[in-house]
């Protein structure tokens, strides 16, 4: 049996070369290419479930639709409601999450020692306060996310939400998709559309005009604001609710890559040319001509660099949820683990890096780089209970399986 | 976020003030004084070539051959540059090496501690941490044992503390577009310097020798034209180009290095500043389906159509390597040589006859594209300064790296009130380190 001794994780390099395991390849990288998009199956299917009428995974095909969509949500998270996440709430756990308040004066809330006194006068005072790192009060939330992290290949981020019943009208908006799933509480949103963005580098301004949309959520509901869109919302009670952020690939973080890995490629060494001694510029240089950056980004294998993007965007994707020690302890997981962002294959490891050796296998997830024997991969896709996938799910590269819902056919 | 790069917040106003300075935006649109630009902008031109010229013959006068450190190629074959100590321009390196580590308050991050090859005799530490204060202090006797080892002790960035080294580093800044560094290196018995790849510049041995061994960086696609083998004397230096690592070996007496960091400004650095430039650009904007075989689309704009390439181009628009490399010079740091007693207490208020006024800009000023014939945005040392164009005639004189008394200021400042303006654009300069005073000889 392998032991976690034999299994090897780093943080993955910046230069990786990266790819998805391809269905059809022999071995164990096959199978694991079967099993990643058995894994995305899986997480659409509870999306569709657990999500219906925000229709994300339509929206992970065509970026194009970005309208808001008001739908329903089902996780034990509501089940339980938010008095459960009222009730762990307490001074210590508080004081482990990062809190941030809106709609409040600053002086009111900074620099108070213990933290239950100011979320109370916060709440009292008509304040949202966000608090950050509680995966653990709701995590059939934090699974829903890392689902939304496999369908919309974004990053996402969890946050809980309190908003002061005498609140009125606190806003925002983001330049990522938000989806508010409603525990508690009821609110009224006002929704406005997007300004676009100028044709020249510059701000992008938040929305401006009035609202096109008026919802009213409670418990149960989730809300899509699409990237850009701002809303208010208002209510006369106090409301719980957790927002996920999600991330998705842009064309600048495209272009990031390609400009970083530029400095590996001979045209883009050249220096700039030292003036004083008007050095005519080589005929092949960059410099002395107009378009010279532009001609030189035309050099470059610009489909193999958005590829490598996509990959390398992926294979750093990380899951919502974070396991506590139970998970990790329990004798019969309920399935084999998964990485949300997907395992891709890390083909090169940059410069630095030699490659695995001995028949190892490189694979990527979360950030991390593993360098295993074949036979890990293998137990990993057949969920075989062993130390080194149970290591790879404590080193956070992986999540346990979704526990299954319960009255699976009574869900909306 | 980025701020919009219109320039219409520069438009001046009756009563504004002979100069304003603020600081710099994160993507300013400008471009260098040409010398086809005409009043003040050609005035500042002509200045700033003359101070480059200047420079030029400074550092070429104390060692022929500079200009190496900044020509080569990256990974060339390494260039010697016989009687390089001479770049110090007599200042006395041992001396100032001893004096920084014994004597000054440094911080931890400018003293290097390192060992090539042998253990600290009875794990004795080389250095502590003065209790309550950040500052890293030697302990002479172990160093002083391990030394003898092979142990090696640096002070970065050495040259901040003589003013005439100073002097030859703003020199250097100023040709090269980019802030220079000086580390000083005390190597003990056989021990071994090892530079990065990254790292560009020059070794110049001040005592003892070295045994320099180079090797071509083979990142990405450039192929490695192999390694190199120099034996450099005291006094003597070498110039290493970007893109070689380098393992220089001291003798058995040590050696005594002084390392000139030179960094580069490759076209990958634009590249990547353009790319962030154009984080707003609507192109780039667009989401990206995981799946490429979806199509790269988006409402923002389309990398389906147009493809990534498309997009770049027109990110890169024509121009933008000028703008960059303007961008950097405005970014240069000041380089400050005067001293104090230069600077009797009244100078704020009225610069003495005897002074003369010195831009402490090696970059000096390039200029915004809001700017007018009767308007000028300047942008240097990290700030951006509105003035008349009476004040940038003023600001131009001095940007020729020279002293310059008040009264030569006022003369090509035809204003009604020139002399109080040039005495308002000194006082602002002296107030913010973008000028400094000096005795006129």
């Amino acid at each position: 049996m392998t032991t976690p001794a034999s299994v090897h994780i780093s943080a993955l390099p910046e230069l990786s070369s990266l790819r998805g395991p391809e269905l059809g390849e022999p071995g164990p990288l096959g199978r694991l290419g079967a099993a990643t998009a058995a894994a995305a199956r899986a997480a659409e299917a509870r999306v569709e479930r657990l999500l219906p009428g925000l229709d994300l995974c339509g929206r992970a095909a065509d970026p194009r639709a970005t309208s808001p969509a008001v739908g329903r949500w089902r996780s034990a998270d509501l089940d339980a409601g938010a008095l459960g996440v009222l009730a762990a709430l307490t001074e210590e756990r508080l004081a482990a999450a990062p809190l941030a308040f809106d709609g409040i004066e600053p002086s009111l809330v900074a620099g108070r020692g213990a933290r239950l006194p100011v979320v109370l006068d916060a709440l009292a005072a008509g304040a949202e306060v966000r608090l950050e790192q509680v995966t653990d009060l709701v995590p059939a939330v934090a699974a829903l996310g890392d689902d939304i992290v496999s369908v919309l290949a974004a990053r996402v981020g969890l946050t809980l939400v309190l908003a002061g019943p005498r609140l009125d009208a606190a806003g925002a908006w983001h330049d990522e998709d938000r989806i508010i799933l409603v525990l508690q509480g009821e609110r009224r949103v006002e929704l406005t559309p997007p300004t676009v963005p100028g044709p020249i580098p510059g701000a992008t301004a938040g929305p401006e005009g009035p609202p096109s949309d008026t919802v009213d959520l409670g418990p149960g509901q989730a809300l899509l604001v699409p990237r850009g869109w701002g809303w208010t919302h208002r209510g006369n009670d106090l409301a719980v609710w957790a927002e996920l952020a999600a991330r998705r690939l842009r064309g600048t973080d495209v272009a990031a890559l390609v400009a970083r890995r530029a400095g590996g490629a001979a045209p883009f060494r050249e220096d700039a040319p030292w003036d004083p001694l008007s050095v005519p510029p080589r005929p092949d240089s960059a410099f002395g001509v107009p378009d010279g950056l532009a001609r030189r980004f035309g050099e470059l294998d610009l489909e193999a660099l958005g590829a490598a993007a996509v990959a390398d965007w992926q294979a750093r994707l990380t899951p919502v949820s974070r396991p506590p020690l139970g998970d990790l302890l329990d004798d019969a997981p309920p399935g084999p683990p998964w990485a949300p962002g997907g395992l891709l294959v890390a083909e090169a490891l940059g410069p630095d890096r030699a490659p695995p050796v001995g028949g190892e296998v490189a694979l990527a997830a979360a950030g991390k780089l593993l360098v295993c024997p074949p036979d890990v991969v293998d137990q990993l896709v057949d969920g075989r209970d062993v130390p080194a996938v149970r290591r790879l799910v404590a080193e956070g590269l992986l999540v346990p399986a979704p526990m299954p819902l319960a009255h699976d056919d009574e869900r909306p | 976020m980025t701020h919009p790069m219109t320039g219409d917040d520069t438009a001046a106003t009756p009563d504004a003030p002979a100069v304003t300075v603020a600081p710099l935006e994160p993507f300013p649109v400008c471009r260098s004084a040409s010398l086809e630009g005409a009043g003040w902008e050609l005035e500042l031109a002509r200045a700033q070539r003359s101070a480059i010229d200047a420079s030029l013959g400074r550092l070429r006068g104390l060692a022929p051959g500079v200009e190496a450190l900044l020509l080569t190629a990256w990974a060339a074959a390494p260039v010697p540059l016989p009687e390089a100590l001479a770049l110090a321009d007599g200042v006395d390196l041992t001396a100032l090496h001893d004096e920084l580590l014994t004597e000054h308050h440094l911080p931890p991050d400018r003293v290097v501690l390192g060992r090539s090859r042998l253990a600290t005799p009875g794990g004795v530490p080389l250095a502590f941490s003065e209790p309550q204060f950040a500052m890293t202090r030697p302990l002479l006797a172990p160093l002083a044992a391990s030394m003898a080892d092979g142990a090696a002790v640096t002070v970065l960035g050495v040259e901040e503390h003589a003013p005439r080294l100073n002097a030859v580093f703003a020199d250097l800044d100023r040709l090269a577009g980019t802030t220079c560094r000086g580390d000083l290196t005390l190597l003990g018995r056989e021990a071994v310097l090892v530079l990065d790849e990254a790292v560009g510049g020059a070794l110049v041995v001040v005592e003892g020798g070295l045994d320099v061994v180079t090797e071509a960086s083979a990142v990405g696609d450039q192929a490695p034209p192999g390694a190199s083998r120099h034996v450099v004397a005291a006094g003597d230096g070498i110039v290493v180009p970007p893109g070689r690592s380098v393992r220089a070996t001291a003798g058995a007496d040590g050696a005594l290095v002084l390392v000139v960091v030179v960094p580069r400004f490759p076209l990958a650095d634009h590249a990547q500043e353009i790319v962030l430039q154009g984080t707003f650009w609507p192109l780039l904007r667009s989401v990206i389906p995981g799946d490429l075989s979806l199509g790269w689309s988006s409402y923002e704009g389309s990398l389906l159509e147009d493809g990534l390439q498309g997009a770049l181009r027109q990110v890169a628009s024509p121009g933008d390597l000028d703008m960059l490399l303007a961008r950097a010079r405005a970014r240069l740091r000041s380089r400050h040589t005067a001293a104090l007693h230069a600077c009797p207490p009244s100078a704020i208020e009225a610069i003495p006859p005897d002074r003369g006024l010195r831009s402490t800009l090696p970059g000096g000023y390039v200029v915004h594209n809001g700017s007018t014939p009767d308007h000028a945005v300047l942008l240097g040392g990290g700030r951006r300064l509105v003035t008349t164009a009476a004040g940038a005639r003023a600001i131009a004189v001095i940007s020729d790296g020279g002293l310059h008394p008040l009264a030569e200021l006022a003369a090509v400042a035809p204003h009604p009130d020139g002399e109080a303006l040039v005495g308002a654009v000194a006082r602002t300069l002296l107030s913010t380190g973008l000028a400094e005073l000096g005795m006129l000889p």
